[in-house]
C-alpha cells in the first residue's frame, strides 16, 4: 500500500503517453490510405496542383502549396514576432523602470488570454476594410468603395486580368485575405507566449558577467548585445520555439483570414499579398469542418489526414531543431 | 566633457572665427530638425501601410529622408568628430530604396493584386528599415553624442514596436467593447437559439444562453479530466526518475507541440469510428451524444460535450503537470527531507506537504490552461453543433467560440439568426477567459515566491 | 571613433574624495571620508567586513546599486565624476572584480573587449594591445600559445590576472580592485601582487583587501576604514610600523599575528 502514489501517479502518466500513441496512429494509419489509394498516391500529393471539384472527377490533391502556406505563415508570423517579443523583453527587464516592466508583464499576462478566434474575427471584420486592398489583396473592393481607401485606381481592373468578386460571401471586404494578415494575426497571438519567456532567460543572466562589462567602459546597449543576448539565447532559442508551436497550433485561424482551399487554389507563391490556405485550412475543408463527419469518407478524407501529418512532422522538425539549438548555446555558455 | 574638449580642439582649428557662433548654432539645430524629418518619414511609411492614397508621397519622403541624414552627416563632421560611417551607410540605402520606388515596375501579376498595392506595401517596409535605424542615429547626436547619449538612442528601436504592439491590442479589444456591448441584453443572455426561429420578428427571441453555459461546462469538466492526470503527470515526471518518468514527460511535452488540429482530427476520428455500426448505445450516446425529438427517437450528434471535453482537456493538461512538477522543484529541501524523516510514509508525504506545497501553482496552471481551452475553436471544429438541442455532457457540444465561427461560417439561417451576436460572443468569452488569466496572474503574484526570482540589474 | 572625444591622457589619475556619503535606504553606508589618492600609487583599503569597503570602491567609478544615495563630491583629475558621463568615467576607472568573471570568449576576445566596446582602435594596434596587457598582468608567458582557447579554461588565478589584462587593455588612468585574491590559492595570489607591484607608476591602483599582508606587501598607501569612516589613511610603512589610532594599530596588529598564526 505504500506504493500507492507511485501506481495511481503512473496511471495518470501513461494517459499522455497512450493517447498521443493513439493520435499518431490513428494520423498515420488515415494519411497511410491516401498514400496507397489509386488516384492519390505520393507523386499526386507532392504536386502543386490542388483542385476540389470532388464530384466531377477532375480533384487534384497536391498538397505542395498547402504545405508552402503553412510555411510561410510560420515564417512571416515568427519575423514579426520575435522582434517584437524581443524589444519588450529587453526593454522590460534591462532598459525600462521597473514598474513599467511590471505593469508590461501584466498587460501581456492579460493579452495571452485573448483567444485566436477573436484575433480573426476582429481581422475580418475591423482590419480588413481599414486596409483594403491593401492586405486583403483583391481590388475589387476599391472599386465598389472608393471611398474607404481614398481612391480607386484608374487602371483597375487592367486588361484580361479576371474579376474576382466575392468568394466568401461571409467575408465583408468580398475578397480573399492575404497571407500578410493572417501572419500580422499570428504574431500578435504569439507576442503574449514569446515576450515573458524571453525576458525569464534576460534575468537569468548572472549579473556579474554584464557587471564587467560596464566596468570595461561598454555602454548598455553594448553589454546587452554582447553578452547579455549570447548568455540567454538557450532560452530565447526555447521562447521562439514556443511561439512557433503557438502559431503552428492556431494557424487554423488563418482559416477566417484566408479561407478553406479556393476552388482555383494558387500555386506556391512568395508575394505575401497572394492568398493562400495553410494545411489547416486545407486539411480542414477536405475533412469537412461544416460536413457532418459521417461525410468524411473516400480519398478526400484521407488526404485531410495527411495534412495533419505534414503538421505533426512540422512541430517535430521545430522541437528537434530547437532543442538541439538550445542544448548547443546552453554547452557554449554553461 | 565632450562638449569641452571639442571646443578647445576647435579653437585650434583653422576655420574663421567670426563665423563661428553663427554656425554653431546652425550646426546644433542641425540633428533637430533631421529628428524632426525623420519622424515625418516614419509617420508617412505607418500611413502607407495602411492607405494607397499616399503613393505620391513616397519619393518626397525618401528625399526628406535623405536630407535629415545628410545633415546629420554634416553636423558630425562640422562637430570635429569623423565621418557618422552609420550615417553614411543610412544614406546610401536611402539612394538606393528611392531608385527602387522609383523604379519599381507598375506590375500587375496574378488576378487579383497589383502594382499599387505592392508599391505601398514595398514603400512602407523600405521607408520603415532605413527610417527607424536613422531616428536612432539623430536622436544620438540631439542628445549630445556621448557614449551615454548612444544607449539611449537605441530606444526607438525598442519602444515603437512595442507601443505598435500594444496599440493593436488596445484596437482590438476597444472596436470589440465598442461593437459588442450594445448588443448585450438580458434577452441575449437567456435566450435559446432554435432553428425554427427565421424571419426578422422572431430573430430577436433568440440568445446565447446556450453557449455561454456550454462553455462554462465545457470549462468545468475540462477541468474535471485534466486535473487528476495534469497532476499525477507531474509527480511522476518530478518525483520518480527513471527511463518511464522520461517517456511520461516527452510525450507531455510533445503533446503540447503538436498542432491543435492533430486533436481535432482524433476527435473527428473517434466521433467517426464509434458511429461505425450507426448503434445508439450508451457508449455510443456518451462519444457522439445524444438528441431525442418529439417523437422520442434518439439522434447521434457531431459530438458530445464529454468527447470535446476530453479533447480539450489534452490541451491543459500539459499545462497543469509543468505547474505541478514547478511547484515540486520550489519546495525547499529541509522541508521535504523533514517530511520523510519523521517516518511519513510517501502517500502522507504527497498528501500532507507536497501537494499542498504545489497548489497555487497547479490553480495557476489550472487557470491558464482552461482560458486557453474555453477560447479554442479548433479542437471543436469537427465535433461541435449550433447548440439546438441544449447544455450537459451527453449533449451536442457547442461553445460561445464555435458560435463565433459557425456565426460566420455556417448555414445562412444560423448566421441569420445569430449573427447579430457574433460580437457579444466574442466579448463574453473574452470576459471569460480574461477572468480566468487575470485570476492566474493574481495568484502568481500572491505566491510570486514560489516562481523563480528575477535578479535586478544593475 | 566620435565616442572617442577625450583626448587621451596617458598616466595615471588622481582621486580626491571630499565629504563622501553613501547611503543605501536609512542605512548610511559611508560616513563622510575625506581622502586623497595620489596617482601613480598603489591604495590599499583595508577593514572589517561591511564597514564600506566595497561601496568606496564602486562609488569611485559609479557601479553603486541604483538605490544609492550619494552625496559630497569625487573628482578624478580634477573633474567631478558625478557631472561626467558614467561610461566614460569607467574607461578611465577600469575594474577588477572579487570572482574572475571572464566572459565565454576567446583569451584573446576578453582582452580586446572593452577595446572593441569603446571604439576608435585600429585593427592592426590589436595584437600590441593583448600582448602589452597580458604581459602587464604578468600573464603573457603562460597563455601566448593558446590566445584562441577559451577564457574559461584557464586556472582561477590566471583567469583573474586575464580580468586585469582585460582592464588594462582600455589604458585606463585608474584600477579599482575589489578583493581581486579573495578566491585565489597562495600561489595565484603571489603572481597577482607580483602583477600589481608591476602596475605602480604606470596606473593608480586601488586594492580593497581582507588580506593585511597583501596590503602592506603591494601598497603604497594604506587606508583603515571602520564602520563608514576612515581611522588611519597615511604611507602603509607608516601605518604599519606605528599607526597613531589605537583601533589601527589592534586591527592591523591583530589581524597580522593571526596571520603569523596561522
Amino acid at each position: 500500500m505504500r506504493a500507492w502514489p507511485k501506481v495511481v501517479s503512473l496511471s495518470m502518466g501513461l494517459v499522455p503517453v497512450v493517447v498521443l500513441i493513439a493520435m499518431v496512429a490513428n494520423v498515420a494509419a488515415n494519411s497511410k490510405k491516401a498514400l496507397t489509394a489509386a488516384d492519390v498516391g505520393l507523386r499526386e500529393l507532392a504536386d502543386t496542383k490542388f483542385s476540389s471539384l470532388f464530384l466531377s472527377g477532375q480533384a487534384h490533391y497536391g498538397l505542395a502549396p498547402a504545405l508552402w502556406g503553412s510555411i510561410e505563415l510560420l515564417i512571416i508570423a515568427t519575423t514579426l514576432a520575435f522582434p517584437i517579443a524581443l524589444a519588450m523583453a529587453v526593454l522590460s527587464a534591462e532598459f525600462a523602470p521597473s514598474i513599467v516592466g511590471r505593469v508590461m508583464r501584466t498587460l501581456l499576462g492579460v493579452m495571452s488570454g485573448i483567444p485566436p478566434i477573436i484575433y480573426a474575427l476582429m481581422a475580418i471584420v475591423f482590419v480588413a476594410p481599414f486596409m483594403v486592398p491593401k492586405f486583403t489583396g483583391d481590388l475589387s473592393y476599391s472599386s465598389v468603395h472608393p471611398e474607404k481607401i481614398g481612391f480607386a485606381p484608374a487602371d483597375w481592373p487592367p486588361p484580361g486580368v479576371p474579376w474576382n468578386a466575392g468568394a466568401f460571401p461571409w467575408d465583408p471586404t468580398g475578397g480573399n485575405n492575404s497571407v500578410l494578415l493572417a501572419g500580422i494575426l499570428l504574431a500578435l497571438l504569439a507576442i503574449p507566449f514569446m515576450a515573458p519567456l524571453i525576458e525569464d532567460a534576460l534575468r537569468n543572466v548572472p549579473n556579474e558577467p554584464k557587471q564587467a562589462s560596464l566596468a570595461l567602459g561598454a555602454g548598455r546597449w553594448y553589454t546587452l548585445w554582447r553578452v547579455t543576448l549570447p548568455h540567454a539565447l538557450a532560452g530565447i532559442v526555447s521562447a521562439v520555439r514556443l511561439g512557433m508551436l503557438k502559431v503552428l497550433g492556431d494557424l487554423m485561424i488563418a482559416l477566417f483570414v484566408v479561407g478553406y482551399a479556393a476552388p482555383n487554389f494558387p500555386k506556391p507563391s512568395w508575394d505575401v499579398l497572394e492568398r493562400t490556405a495553410p494545411l489547416t485550412a486545407t486539411g480542414a475543408g477536405l475533412i469537412g469542418g461544416l460536413g457532418t463527419p459521417s461525410a468524411c469518407r473516400g480519398a478526400e478524407c484521407s488526404v485531410g489526414y495527411v495534412t495533419a501529418l505534414l503538421l505533426l512532422i512540422m512541430a517535430v522538425v521545430i522541437v528537434a531543431v530547437s532543442t538541439i539549438l538550445e542544448r548547443q548555446f546552453r554547452k557554449r555558455f554553461a | 566633457m565632450c562638449a569641452s574638449v571639442s571646443s578647445t580642439t576647435r579653437s585650434t582649428h583653422g576655420l574663421r572665427d567670426a563665423q563661428r557662433p553663427l554656425l554653431d548654432y546652425v550646426s546644433a539645430a542641425l540633428p533637430v530638425g533631421a529628428l524632426a524629418g525623420i519622424s515625418v518619414v516614419l509617420f508617412v511609411a505607418c500611413l502607407s501601410f495602411s492607405l494607397n492614397s499616399l503613393d505620391g508621397y513616397r519619393l518626397p519622403a525618401v528625399a526628406l529622408l535623405a536630407a535629415s541624414l545628410a545633415a546629420i552627416t554634416v553636423h558630425a563632421r562640422y562637430e570635429d568628430r569623423a565621418w557618422d560611417r552609420g550615417a553614411i551607410v543610412l544614406l546610401a540605402s536611402t539612394a538606393l530604396a528611392g531608385a527602387m520606388l522609383s523604379w519599381l515596375p507598375e506590375y500587375a501579376y496574378g488576378h487579383s493584386v497589383n502594382g499599387l498595392v505592392h508599391r505601398s506595401l514595398f514603400t512602407a517596409i523600405i521607408l520603415l528599415a532605413v527610417a527607424l535605424p536613422s531616428m536612432c542615429i539623430a536622436l544620438f547626436y540631439v542628445l549630445g553624442a556621448t557614449p551615454t547619449a548612444r544607449d539611449r538612442s537605441w530606444y526607438p528601436l525598442l519602444v515603437l514596436p512595442v507601443a505598435a504592439a500594444f496599440g493593436a491590442y488596445g484596437l482590438i479589444l476597444a472596436r470589440l467593447i465598442e461593437k459588442g456591448a450594445p448588443d448585450l441584453s438580458w434577452h441575449a443572455v437567456t435566450g435559446v437559439y432554435s432553428s425554427q426561429l427565421v424571419g426578422s420578428a422572431i430573430v430577436s427571441e433568440s440568445g446565447m444562453r446556450n453557449y455561454i453555459l456550454g462553455t462554462l461546462l465545457l470549462i468545468a469538466m475540462t477541468a474535471l479530466i485534466a486535473l487528476p492526470i495534469g497532476i499525477g503527470v507531474g509527480i511522476f515526471v518530478s518525483e520518480y526518475e527513471g527511463w518511464l518518468a522520461r517517456i511520461v514527460g516527452f510525450s507531455t511535452a510533445m503533446l503540447r507541440a503538436i498542432s491543435v488540429f492533430i486533436l481535432a482530427v482524433s476527435a473527428v476520428s473517434l466521433v467517426k469510428w464509434v458511429g461505425e455500426d450507426d448503434s445508439t448505445g450508451p457508449f455510443s450516446n456518451l462519444i457522439r451524444g445524444v438528441y431525442t425529438d418529439a417523437a422520442g427517437f434518439d439522434h447521434p450528434t457531431k459530438g458530445s460535450f464529454l468527447t470535446a471535453a476530453m479533447f480539450l482537456s489534452l490541451l491543459v493538461i500539459p499545462v497543469i503537470a509543468r505547474a505541478t512538477e514547478e511547484g515540486l522543484r520550489s519546495l525547499p529541501r529541509d522541508i521535504r527531507e523533514g517530511s520523510t524523516a519523521l517516518g511519513a510514509t510517501d502517500g502522507h508525504a504527497l498528501l500532507r506537504v507536497l501537494l499542498p506545497w504545489a497548489a497555487p501553482n497547479i490553480m495557476t496552471g489550472l487557470l491558464l490552461g482552461t482560458a486557453e481551452a474555453a477560447g479554442s475553436v479548433t479542437v471543436l471544429l469537427f465535433i461541435s453543433g449550433n447548440g439546438q438541442y441544449g447544455v450537459g455532457p451527453q449533449h451536442e457540444s457547442t461553445s460561445l467560440a464555435y458560435l463565433i465561427f459557425d456565426a460566420g461560417r455556417g448555414t445562412n439561417t444560423f448566421k441569420e439568426v445569430m449573427g447579430q451576436y457574433q460580437f457579444s460572443a466574442a466579448l463574453l468569452l473574452l470576459c471569460i477567459t480574461f477572468s480566468l488569466t487575470i485570476g492566474s496572474l493574481v495568484l502568481r503574484q500572491k505566491f510570486a515566491s514560489r516562481y523563480r526570482a528575477g535578479i535586478s540589474y544593475e | 571613433m566620435s565616442l572617442n572625444g577625450r583626448a587621451i591622457v596617458p598616466g595615471p589619475g588622481a582621486f580626491a574624495i571630499k565629504g563622501l556619503r553613501v547611503a543605501y535606504g536609512a542605512t548610511e553606508v559611508i560616513k563622510g571620508i575625506d581622502m586623497t589618492i595620489a596617482p601613480g600609487a598603489v591604495l590599499a583599503v583595508v577593514g572589517p567586513s561591511g564597514c564600506g569597503k566595497t561601496t568606496l570602491l564602486r562609488t569611485l567609478n559609479r557601479m553603486t546599486a541604483g538605490s544609492a544615495r550619494i552625496s559630497g563630491q569625487i573628482t578624478l583629475d580634477g573633474d567631478d565624476i558625478h557631472k561626467m558621463d558614467p561610461v566614460l568615467l569607467r574607461r578611465r576607472v577600469g575594474m577588477v572584480f572579487q570572482k574572475p568573471n571572464p566572459f565565454p570568449m576567446s583569451i584573446r576576445e576578453n582582452v580586446l573587449y572593452g577595446v572593441k566596446a569603446q571604439g576608435g582602435s585600429k585593427k592592426s594596434a590589436y595584437v600590441d594591445i593583448v600582448e602589452s596587457s597580458l604581459a602587464t598582468a604578468a600573464l603573457w608567458h603562460e597563455v601566448k600559445d593558446r590566445l584562441d582557447d577559451s577564457a574559461l579554461a584557464l586556472s582561477l588565478g590566471q583567469q583573474q590576472r586575464l580580468c586585469i589584462a582585460r582592464a588594462l587593455a582600455v589604458s585606463p588612468e585608474v584600477i579599482l580592485m575589489d578583493e581581486p585574491a579573495a578566491s585565489l590559492d597562495p600561489t595565484s595570489t603571489a603572481e597577482l601582487e607580483d602583477s600589481i607591484i608591476g602596475m605602480k607608476g604606470a596606473y593608480t591602483v586601488v586594492v580593497v583587501t581582507h588580506d593585511i599582508e597583501e596590503a602592506r606587501h603591494v601598497s603604497d598607501h594604506t587606508a583603515h576604514l571602520s564602520a563608514g569612516n576612515v581611522v588611519e589613511f597615511g604611507e602603509t610603512e607608516v601605518l604599519f610600523g606605528a599607526a597613531k589610532s589605537a583601533e589601527t594599530r589592534a586591527y592591523l596588529g591583530g589581524r597580522a599575528l593571526a596571520a603569523a598564526n596561522r
